[in-house]
Order: structure tokens, then C-alpha cells, then sequence
């Protein structure tokens, strides 16, 4: 099993978002899930039915695939188990990868197993593992110690929700025969169910399916999400995964560094430095995608910790100093823990008093009647003087249904003014005309920009300074004070607050405030002279 | 990467990861709260009996209180929070991660009237299957969110070691990858935590127990701990 492939996110989860978890799974990978489930469950379902309809017992059918269920439940299990760690099969591989199964597990499953309360969280142990008989029993124990609550909780759940779609269909039905005639349709359903057609057991059929195919998918999922936890848990794979990154991070920025170092070297051009320097440039590469914190597909330089032949010696799998070191493994205690509750009991219960059956209470029917009348009366006060309130407050809650309807049309995307983001674009030769002609087009807020864009880049221009991408109105305005004369430093920062108005309060200068701030800037910067092409400045 | 996470975007810049909740605890809250509502109204019913027919009247009246306005008031004044889905540990809250106002709730829970459709909410838990997020038609038009509260986290502290100061730079989640290894660690078997160090032998250049206790002296390092 690789851990650096996983394609879900690892952390400490508690065991029911460990459920939410599984059951995203099953949506991600739903169409393969269910391509497979219908596949395979499809011809089940006919078959089933067709052996019912030769033996003249339908409802058999239900029964039957109902009791199959674990056989279904290897689809989704394959599919997640494989897509989990990166490894999305095709349908055929799914439909094989049934038949590879065998029935090592599934005669377990379909005969004494078959009613087990946790089977979700226990089929990833016996068909993932791959264990012995033995063995998957004290892993299986391992796996639920802390979570077979839980686990018992989502397989009683889901029996629900079965039951919950089931009578969902019925309702649906239902909901579609007017009133008038429920009585007599009733009438006729509970006829049929005494005789017991075969189309009714078929219709019973087809639906338990349906329900099955919705639910138990998701089932299995949410088992599923339920075993990686603990076993993320058990093993800390998470992290193992951070250390993991961690060494290909540092071995690869080692050999980074050696390689430049190489490079420093190679002064003399020689083929072997060339060819050095080649697959430093490789290993750089590698390392600079590496660094976009790409997870899965980097591992080259990472070394298996110890090599087989250190742990075992000489011998293969399966020998003798193998099978020790799995039993010494099993030894450890942390892999089967024991618990040991202390309690307390009374030593002598006390005896329940007996009620005297025939008492019904005092009657109190006098002391109600008095309270009704009184009741009724009070009501009807309480309904006239709400009227009363509602109607002597009008004056204050009616503008309050203008407001919301108000504040509905305000969030309508087509009151939001759009203008393109001229960050890329180069300033016109002519920068304080361009500006005016924009102000006297009405679109005062491009030609504050402009305005702003212009200023920064005469600032940055004057003051040689570097801007990074994106710089702010205060990164701007700290640059600025680099600005060799005090009035060009005032000028600048008179623009940024004009256009810090303009931009976040929609506040403009008026024209006549606006023509002596561009006459003002015209004489301070020389705006002609700019060619340069445009810094990256965040103009929003 | 695949997470159950609703991420949203503060005006900030700060991502709040909101931990979406699904069918299989909402439904055992709701199953909580349905017999917490059934108790109050068998005992209001034992009540109102002794009062004759003018019982039944305010027993009918509580009956609509209850049912009703037992999720609003209790989501609403509780921090989103009813009697059940504090069992479970989940709370309701608005969809940008805020809390929940009188009219999302009031909305959210009127629409239980269309999740309930056609029996026991068969509509609203097949929205809940197949929202990424497990939110019931109610919630969507409501725009509301169920969520996994954060736990009462079991402080677990770190095993002490002397502090190590790192020589190389590490990132944000290698330091926490680091902390979690001194947290848990201790947990997992000597051969697991010395397999899990010779991982980090790049930076601690030890391998064997003695990577493991160098990496417990960078985590406490890390901590900030003096001695």
C-alpha cells in the first residue's frame, strides 16, 4: 500500500465525519460504483425472479437477493478501495476483479456472518487484508475495539433509511390518489395483499431493489471511510504521509545543492560535467514541481527505510524467523488492548412500590370546565389585541417589506457596474489627456484609476524602486516616501486618498477639485517621458 | 484531494473550513429530538388530562408549540444547537459560516413540511445522500449548513523531551506532522515510531530510537519549551 497516493485528505477524524468521509467517496466515484452495481445486480434481479416465478413463489425472490447483499457490497468496496489510493479502475476491471474474489470470505459472509451488525467496517478488513482466518479475527477486533459502536449505529441507520425509501415509494403513490377515492383503494390493496398476486410480489421486488441499490452503496462507503480513519489512527498514516513529503523535500533540495555546487565546478566544459549538469537540471525541475507541493507522483529519491533482507536474513516469507516476528508483532499489547471496568451494584434492590391500578386520580373536570371558559376568553383578548398591535404598528412595519424586497433587488448581479482590469495594458503617450477625456466621458472611476496607475508609475520610475505584483495603496504609498522632493511626496499620496475614495466609497472629487489635482501632478511628473511597460499594479 | 470540508472564502481572504455533517447523524439527532418531543408531550398530555375537554383544547395548543417551535427556539437561542444534535455533537449554522438567525431557522424548519414528503422525510434524505454537503431541501433554500461541532478536544501533551532547536527550515504542516508525532507517538508500537523516524532521518541524520527521541526534542523544540 502506498500512503503517498492517497487522494483523500488525512486527518484525526472522529468516527462520524470518518462516516461523512466514506460516503463523499461513494458520490466522487458514483457512476463507476453504480455502472458496476446495476451490471451485476440487474441480472441478479431477473434471475432471482425468474427462479421464484418456476417455483411459484415470488416473494422468494426478495428474500434471495436481500440475502446476496454481501456479495453485491464487493463492488463498491473494490471501486473504493482502489480509487482511494489514486488507482481508478475501468468497469471491467471491477466485473473481474468479482470473480477474482472467489468465495474464500463470501460462504462466511452468506451463511453465519450474514446477519452480523457491523459488516461494513468488516468486509475491508477480511477482503483487503487478505489474512488467514485467524489472523483477520484479531484484526478485525483490533479495528472495532473503539468504533464498533459507531459502526453498529450506521448499519442500524441505514436499515432505516432502507426502511424510510421503502415507504417513501408507498407514500409516492399515495400522494397521487385523490382523497375521495383512498377508501376504496384501500379496500382493493388490502384484497390483493390477502391473495397475494404475482405482480404484487414482483412490484415488491423491483422496489426493495431499488431502495438496496440507493442505500447500500453508500453503506459500504461510509464502512469504508470508517476502517482508513482507524486505521490513520492505529498507524498514524498521516504522519507517516508528512514525513514522507518531508524526506523527498529534503533529500531532493540535498542534491540540489550538490548539483549546484557541480556546476560551480564544471568551469572547464567537459562532456562529463555537461552531462552532470543535465541531470542536475532534471533534478532541479523535479524539485521545483515538487515544490508546488505536488503530492502523489514524486518519489524517486525515497528509500525504503530498511531493506528486506536486514529484517528477515536469508529466509523468505514464510519461514520460520517470519512467522516469529509476526507472532512477536501480535504480542504487542497495543495491538490488542484490554479493558477493565470497575462498577458498583446495590447489594439488597430495593422492591418497586405497587400502584393500586384502579385509581384514576382526583377529578378535576370542574376545575378544567373553569379554566376553559377562562381560557377561551383569554384567547380571544390575546387574537383582538394582536390584531389591535399589529394594526396600531403598521406605520412602523410595512416600510419593512419595501426594505427586504429592496435589499433582494440590490443583490441582483445586474445593479454591479463592471469595468475591465486594465493591469496589463501600457498607459497612452498622452496620460493627462487620456484621463480628462475618460472624466468628461462620465466614466470618472477608470480615469481615477488611470490616474492612480500613472502616478505609480512615475513614483516607481523616479525612485527606481521594485513593486511586487499586486502591491497595495500602503506598499505603494512606503515606496513613495523614497521620493527626493517633499511636494511630490504630498502629491502622491493626495492621489492615493482620492483614489482610495473613489475605489472603496465611490466617493469623487469635483470636477473643479479633480482639474486642479491632474494640473497639479502634470507639473510634478513628467508623464510624456514614460514608455516603460507597465508594472503590475493592482488596479481594482 | 478529497475532504468533507465546505471551504468559504472570508471578504479577508480566510478560509474557514466548515465540517459538513451527513444523513447517518443527523438522522439519529432528529430520531433524539422526536423522542424528547414525544416525552414532553405524553407528560403535557398526563397534565392536561385531569382537566377534561378544556385539557384537550390546551393539549392541542401545546401539541403545535412543540412539534413546531421546538427546533426554531432551541437552534436559535441554543447556537444552533437542539437537545439532539448536541448529543451528536453537531450544530446548524448559516451557509457563509455565521450564526443562525430567526429567519434561516424559521425558514429551515417550516420547509420540514416538503422534506417530510411523501413519509418520515424520504425527500430530504435523498437531498441529504446526494448533497455534497448533506443539506435537506430546507437547508438549501434556507442556506444553512449542518456541521460537525468541533470536539472537546483531549488535550493530549506532548512528550517531554529536551528541546531541540531545527537547523533546517521547516513548513507549516512538516512542523505540525512534527508535533502530531510527539502527541501520538508515545500511542503506536516502538517498532512503528522508529519506522516513522527513519522516515525523518534526512533531518534528524539519526535512524532507531535515537531518531525517535530527536524528533521528540524538535517537537518540544518547536513547542517552545525550555528544558
Amino acid at each position: 500500500m502506498k500512503i503517498d497516493t492517497l487522494t483523500v485528505t488525512l486527518r484525526p477524524r472522529t468516527s462520524w465525519e470518518a462516516i461523512e468521509l466514506g460516503m463523499a467517496l461513494t458520490r466522487h466515484h458514483a457512476r463507476l460504483i453504480y455502472g458496476a452495481w446495476l451490471l451485476l445486480t440487474l441480472p441478479a434481479l431477473l434471475l432471482a425472479n425468474a427462479i421464484g416465478w418456476a417455483l411459484h413463489s415470488l416473494w422468494a425472490a426478495g428474500l434471495l437477493l436481500w440475502w446476496l447483499k454481501p456479495l453485491f457490497d464487493r463492488v463498491p468496496l473494490y471501486v473504493l478501495s482502489r480509487a482511494a489510493f489514486g488507482d481508478i479502475p475501468s468497469l471491467g476491471q471491477t466485473l473481474r476483479a468479482q470473480r477474482q474474489w472467489g468465495g474464500k470470505w463470501m460462504w462466511s459472509y452468506l451463511i453465519w456472518r450474514r446477519l452480523g451488525p457491523v459488516r461494513a467496517l468488516y468486509l475491508p478488513v477480511d477482503l483487503l487484508e487478505g489474512s488467514t482466518a485467524e489472523r483477520a479475527r484479531a484484526r478485525r477486533q483490533v479495528v472495532s475495539s473503539s468504533i464498533y459502536g459507531v459502526s453498529l449505529m450506521l448499519t442500524l441507520m441505514c436499515s432505516v433509511f432502507g426502511l424510510v425509501l421503502q415507504l417513501g415509494l408507498l407514500g409516492l403513490v399515495l400522494i397521487f390518489i385523490p382523497n375521495i377515492y383512498l377508501p376504496g383503494v384501500f379496500e382493493h390493496v388490502s384484497a390483493a395483499v390477502k391473495a397475494s398476486p404475482w405482480w404484487f410480489s414482483l412490484i415488491a421486488n423491483v422496489a426493495s431493489w431499488l431502495v438496496m441499490t440507493a442505500v447500500e452503496p453508500f453503506y459500504i462507503g461510509a464502512g469504508f471511510g470508517l476502517y482508513i480513519n482507524r486505521r490513520t489512527q492505529l498507524e498514524a498514516w498521516d504522519i507517516e504521509l508528512n514525513f514522507r513529503r518531508l524526506r523527498a523535500r529534503l533529500t531532493q533540495a540535498a542534491s540540489a545543492l550538490a548539483c549546484l555546487l557541480a556546476l560551480g565546478l564544471a568551469v572547464v566544459p567537459q562532456a562529463g560535467h555537461a552531462a552532470a549538469a543535465r541531470t542536475c537540471a532534471a533534478q532541479m525541475a523535479q524539485q521545483a514541481a515538487h515544490d508546488e507541493d505536488a503530492p502523489a507522483e514524486t518519489k524517486p529519491l525515497v528509500a525504503e527505510p530498511e531493506s528486506v533482507q536486514h529484517i528477515f536474513g536469508d529466509q523468505p516469507v514464510g519461514g520460520t524467523s517470519f512467522r516469529r516476528a509476526v507472532e512477536q508483532a501480535y504480542a504487542d499489547p497495543s495491538l490488542s488492548p484490554k479493558h477493565k471496568l470497575v462498577s458498583w451494584k446495590q447489594r439488597h434492590p430495593v422492591p418497586e412500590k405497587e400502584l393500586d391500578p384502579t385509581y384514576r386520580g382526583l377529578d378535576l373536570s370542574g376545575l378544567g370546565n373553569l379554566i376553559a371558559v377562562i381560557g377561551k376568553f383569554a384567547l380571544w383578548g390575546l387574537l383582538a389585541a394582536l390584531v389591535i398591535t399589529l394594526a396600531l404598528t403598521a406605520r412602523r412595519w410595512l416600510p419593512w417589506f419595501s426594505e427586504v424586497a429592496a435589499r433582494a433587488k440590490a443583490t441582483d448581479d445586474e445593479n454591479v457596474q463592471r469595468s475591465e482590469v486594465t493591469e496589463q495594458a501600457s498607459l497612452p503617450d498622452d496620460v493627462p489627456e487620456a484621463i480628462r477625456q475618460l472624466w468628461y466621458a462620465g466614466r470618472q472611476r477608470e480615469a481615477l484609476a488611470m490616474l492612480y496607475r500613472a502616478a505609480v508609475e512615475a513614483m516607481v520610475t523616479q525612485t527606481r524602486t521594485m513593486l511586487v505584483p499586486g502591491a497595495t495603496e500602503a506598499q505603494c504609498l512606503r515606496a513613495s516616501r523614497q521620493l527626493a522632493e517633499r511636494e511630490d511626496r504630498d502629491a502622491f499620496a493626495r492621489v492615493v486618498r482620492v483614489w482610495q475614495y473613489a475605489a472603496y466609497a465611490q466617493v469623487f472629487p469635483s470636477t473643479d477639485a479633480f482639474e486642479s489635482l491632474l494640473s497639479g501632478l502634470k507639473q510634478r511628473f513628467v508623464w510624456r517621458s514614460i514608455t516603460s511597460a507597465a508594472h503590475g499594479v493592482a488596479v481594482r | 484531494m478529497l475532504d468533507t470540508f465546505r471551504e468559504v472564502v472570508t471578504p479577508e481572504g480566510v478560509v474557514l473550513q466548515l465540517r459538513a455533517a451527513g444523513p447517518v447523524p443527523r438522522a439519529l439527532a432528529w430520531l433524539i429530538d422526536v423522542a424528547i418531543r414525544m416525552g414532553v408531550l405524553v407528560a403535557a398530555g398526563s397534565v392536561f388530562a385531569v382537566l377534561g375537554r378544556a385539557g384537550a383544547g390546551f393539549y392541542l395548543i401545546a401539541l403545535f408549540l412543540v412539534w413546531w417551535f421546538y427546533p426554531v427556539v432551541f437552534e436559535v437561542l441554543w447556537k444552533g444547537c437542539t437537545p439532539g444534535k448536541r448529543a451528536l455533537n453537531l450544530r446548524v449554522i448559516s451557509g457563509n459560516g455565521g450564526p443562525l438567525g430567526w429567519q434561516a431557522a424559521f425558514t429551515r424548519d417550516l420547509l420540514r413540511v416538503v422534506d417530510m414528503l411523501p413519509l418520515f422525510y424520504a425527500t430530504g434524505l435523498v437531498s441529504c445522500l446526494l448533497d455534497p454537503w448533506g443539506r435537506r431541501l430546507g437547508d438549501m433554500v434556507a442556506n444553512t449548513l449542518v456541521v460537525h461541532d468541533a470536539p472537546p478536544r483531549a488535550l493530549v501533551e506532548a512528550t517531554a523531551a529536551p528541546p531541540i532547536a531545527s537547523t533546517v527550515v521547516l513548513r507549516q504542516h512538516e512542523q505540525a506532522a512534527l508535533i502530531a508525532f510527539a502527541e501520538r507517538g508515545p500511542r503506536q508500537s516502538l517498532a512503528r515510531q522508529i519506522e516513522l523516524a527513519n522516515l525523518a532521518e534526512p533531518l534528524t541524520g539519526l535512524r532507531g530510537e535515537a531518531g525517535v527521541h530527536q524528533l521528540y526534542g524538535l517537537a518540544n523544540g518547536l513547542l517552545g519549551r525550555n528544558e
